[in-house]
């Protein structure tokens, strides 16, 4: 696993967008005085998707181009409660790279919205965050897409049968040899399994 | 999340009904919790009353839009409040429902 040091932080933040960059701190007086200690606010929400998941997510999406596992073609699966997905659609409309974000059906419905804004094809699958997380990896295994998984490091996952996987094109099923037992369960729960065999994505 | 952490290993519970839909999760990722394992000193639980309520008071206190998560460590804070000085992070603010 990558421990995120000091030093990884300096390197990577040449690297994202100033609008996700040198977020606002200070002390707050009245929560301060609530607290009965100094209480200093770090500002994540003073960005375009308001929260903090904007520099991960662009240096996950980032990273997959840069080493040919998504494109204009092959984009990026993920369940969300709405601002991981915001972070990543963020970055993929920036990138030309098609997401699509798996949302509980009780989803907040404002950041459904704001995922659509920002270009994701938002599918509303599964009673809860985790329902919509099985949906997630069950039609991104279907279709070739990659998985993003919020609180994995995308840079060091186990790539086991992922490399397979992305060896076809994004708009086929394909079952790598030998994975057929991993991606069955999956599969069955892939209630939107054709709807993940995408098209191009839309402008 | 809590309940896994204090345990060293994934627990996965029946539900995890909470106003906090960011944190609102039954399932650990593994990755998350071996580094939470690594680097948290202590994990609080506090309820939904107690996140409106903390939500509210700090939405009255900043001059920002403060998400049910933020009211949940800051509802934690003043559950039990740390020996010294407290760095709080607004990590979101989407409230809005449309």
């Amino acid at each position: 696993m990558v421990v995120v040091s000091a030093d990884l932080i300096r390197s990577a933040h040449g690297r994202i967008p100033v609008a996700f960059r040198d977020s606002p701190q200070f002390i707050s007086e009245r929560l301060s005085i609530d607290l009965g200690m100094p209480v200093v606010v770090k500002v994540e929400t003073a960005n375009p998707i308001g929260c903090f998941k904007g520099r991960g997510t662009w240096l996950a999406v980032a990273e997959l181009l840069a080493r040919g596992a998504v494109g204009e073609r092959r984009g990026v699966m993920l369940a969300s409660a709405g601002n991981f997905g915001q972070g990543v659609a963020y970055a993929g409309r920036s990138m030309g790279v098609p997401v699509v974000v798996f949302a509980a059906e009780t989803a907040n419905r404002g950041k459904v919205a704001a995922m659509r804004r920002l270009g994701a094809d938002v599918r509303l699958a599964g009673e809860d965050f985790d329902a919509a997380r099985e949906v997630a990896a069950a039609c991104a295994a279907e279709s070739g897409w990659e998985l993003l998984i919020d609180g994995a490091d995308p840079w060091d996952r186990d790539r086991g049968g992922y490399d397979g996987l992305r060896a076809d094109g994004c708009g086929d099923v394909w079952r790598p040899a030998g994975a057929e037992r991993d991606l069955r369960p999956g599969r069955q729960r892939c209630a939107h399994r054709r709807r993940a065999r995408l098209d191009a994505p839309r402008a | 999340m809590t309940l896994s952490w204090r345990a060293g290993r994934a627990v996965q519970t029946e539900r995890a009904d909470t106003i906090a839909d960011g944190i609102a999760a039954r399932v650990p990722v593994p990755e998350a919790l071996s580094l939470m394992l690594e680097v948290v000193d202590e994990m609080q639980l506090v309820d939904d009353p107690k996140i409106v309520e903390a939500t509210g008071r700090m939405s009255a206190a900043l001059p920002l839009s403060i998400e049910p998560i933020v009211g949940a460590a800051w509802a934690a804070a003043l559950q039990q409040p740390p020996s010294g000085p407290v760095a709080l992070i607004l990590s979101g603010g989407n409230v809005a429902s449309t």
